[in-house]
């Protein structure tokens, strides 16, 4: 069910191939899990091989942005899932950045779905991307502290009340 | 047509900037769309987003895997089978179980029924929000059969939480799936009906022909995905890409729109409901009650739950119920997997990751609503403000999904 046939592993490794010799250093490593292939991939070079892969390789579809938090070893990864949709091939890009500067270039402009999808990861885990249009939190209110799906932010708090500012009466609600 | 001169008028010609939501009706939960306008003329919409922010990933961070059931069924409550059924799949993928062949059939049932129960509301809602009363009791009658049908498999009629890992709450009652071959054998009148209201009504054409319309180019960078994506002209269909549940054995056609617009988005989701009609017509051929649910090696009765049936008159039965359901099964630790499916909004995705214990290190859910969102300032960009009311409906969020 979860298994791809022959031909789809043969492409992928072809894919492997073919961004090892674009990026020689840039990949650290290459994982197989289920029949889904990840590259886990320098921060610097992100960006570059995501523009190859929907420019030169047909990947024109982002079917995800996503994040996991690593206290232990101090990382946050981000994870890019580029699809074709003309092939079908997808391939999970994931990304390791240190927890104490969590920064990394916009993918915005290559696909536009991300800019919602990086604003998501911005308010939820705390991770900046350099050069997006309008990187705001999306979920919670402007003024709330924190990142809830680091896993150092409590489950249950006493104060995130505090967060959420009183509503206050000002001239603007004569109108 | 009159023309106006607009300074000989004195008239204002500032941009306006108006507020529709979080409460509005017709935004479908609590959606709130800041839009600038020229008059009635939409110059800029800017979707807010996050009123209904539960933290679910947060949640199913610090559950078991089988405690997160229940959450899924708050996501998209139009469909809570789908979710259920795409969190099993998910977990199954992670763990590397297979299923029951019967359990797949079930599950091919119940996600056709859903997405049939999600897009006649869909129907009704919209029709409303247009202005077509009629069509939405029409669309309730039909949707009641449905839910009397999942009130009778599940027990429940909104949030069923009937999905479990490695198979499905309870087996099928006898006779029920007599009665949902009987229904889905007389759900196309009510199509039909709605049909010959809305397909040719001039009112309905003009209010959604050329309304909210996108390009397949900009569908795709949007990553528009589900009915709004196939509206446009994209034929991308997960059941067809990467067949799930033995979806490959099943003949139907994946209906694909031309123009993008609302009256596309409507063709393309009628036609969906009557190809979801003739899987469950195939599906219910290969449903046999008398294989069991739950796979019977000794390996998966160690992770999956035992049959109902025997743990409700057999007490070693029940220790192991409740051994299975509290523990939950391991995940593999920073092992990742990403499962979608197609549901009935589109693409929903699930991205976990293994932490070796019960509880997963990373759930998130890649929810169809919140990217398809991403699409409304393009689509109503230069149309009129009552435009924005009919292509909010026509990409059919549900806020709950959304936010989370």
């Amino acid at each position: 069910m979860c298994d791809m046939g022959a031909r789809e592993v043969e492409n992928m490794t072809d894919l492997i191939k073919a961004v090892r010799s674009a990026f020689p250093d840039a990949v650290q490593e290459i994982v197989e899990y289920r029949g889904e292939t990840t590259l886990v991939v320098d921060p610097a070079h992100a960006k570059s091989i995501l523009r190859y892969l929907k420019e030169e390789r047909g990947f024109n579809y982002l079917a995800d942005v996503s994040s996991a938090h690593w206290p232990d070893e101090g990382r946050i990864d981000v994870v890019y899932l580029p699809r074709s949709l003309k092939t079908a091939e997808q391939v999970r890009i994931r990304v390791p950045l240190p927890v104490e500067d969590p920064s990394i270039e916009t993918v915005a402009d290559i696909w536009r779905t991300a800019d919602w999808l990086e604003r998501e990861v911005y308010d939820l885990m705390g991770v900046t991307f350099i050069g997006h249009p309008d990187l705001r939190r999306i979920m919670l209110p402007e003024e709330f502290d924190g990142h809830p799906l680091r896993k150092e932010y409590p489950m249950e708090g006493d104060d995130e009340w505090r967060n959420f500012l009183p509503v206050k009466d000002t001239d603007d609600d004569q109108l | 047509m009159t023309s106006y001169n607009r300074e000989r008028l004195d008239l204002n010609t500032e941009a306006v900037t108006v507020n529709m939501g979080p409460q509005h009706p017709a935004t479908h939960g609590v959606l709130r769309v800041v839009l600038t306008l020229d008059g009635e003329v939409v110059l800029a919409a800017r979707p807010d987003v996050g009123y209904l922010h539960r933290g679910i990933e947060k949640i199913a961070e610090n559950k078991t895997l089988h405690q997160v059931v229940p959450y899924t069924d708050r996501m998209d409550y139009l469909s809570p089978i789908s979710n259920n059924i795409g969190l099993a799949l998910a977990v199954e993928k992670l763990i590397g179980f297979d299923i029951t062949e019967k359990c797949r059939v079930m599950r091919v049932v119940c996600c056709e029924m859903a997405r049939i129960s999600s897009h006649i509301l869909w129907l009704a809602t919209t029709a409303l929000d247009i202005g077509a009363g009629t069509v939405y009791f029409y669309c309730f009658t039909e949707r009641e059969k449905i839910y009397d049908l999942f009130e009778r498999m599940t027990g429940a009629r909104f949030t069923v939480s009937y999905g479990r890992i490695g198979g499905l709450a309870r087996d099928w009652e006898p006779g029920l799936s007599e009665d949902i071959l009987a229904w889905a054998n007389q759900c196309h009148k009510a199509l039909d009906e709605c049909e010959r209201l809305l397909t040719r009504n001039p009112i309905w054409i003009d209010r959604t022909q050329d309304v909210g319309p996108i390009s397949a180019e900009d569908a795709i960078d949007l990553g528009l995905s589900g009915p709004n994506l196939r509206a446009s002209g994209v034929e991308w269909d997960l059941r067809k890409a990467y067949p799930y549940l033995g979806y490959d054995r099943y003949d139907f056609e994946v209906p694909v729109g031309e123009h993008g617009d609302c009256y596309d988005r409507y063709l393309v989701r009628l036609e969906e409901m009557r190809q979801s009609v003739r899987i469950i017509q195939q599906a219910m051929k290969e449903y046999d009650p008398d294989q069991p649910l739950f796979p019977q090696d000794p390996e998966s009765e160690k992770v999956f739950l035992p049959n109902k049936q025997r743990v409700l008159t057999k007490m070693e039965e029940l220790i192991h119920q409740f051994i299975v359901a509290t523990e939950g099964p391991k995940t593999p630790r920073a092992k990742e997997i990403y499962f979608a499916l197609e549901a009935p909004k589109g693409e929903l995705g699930f991205y976990l990751v293994g932490s070796g214990t019960n509880v997963a290190h990373r759930c998130h859910f890649r929810s169809p609503s919140f990217v398809n969102l991403q699409g409304l300032p393009i689509m109503v960009k230069g149309q009129m403000v009552a435009d924005v009311i009919a292509t909010i409906a026509s990409l059919d969020p549900v806020l709950g999904e959304v936010d989370r």
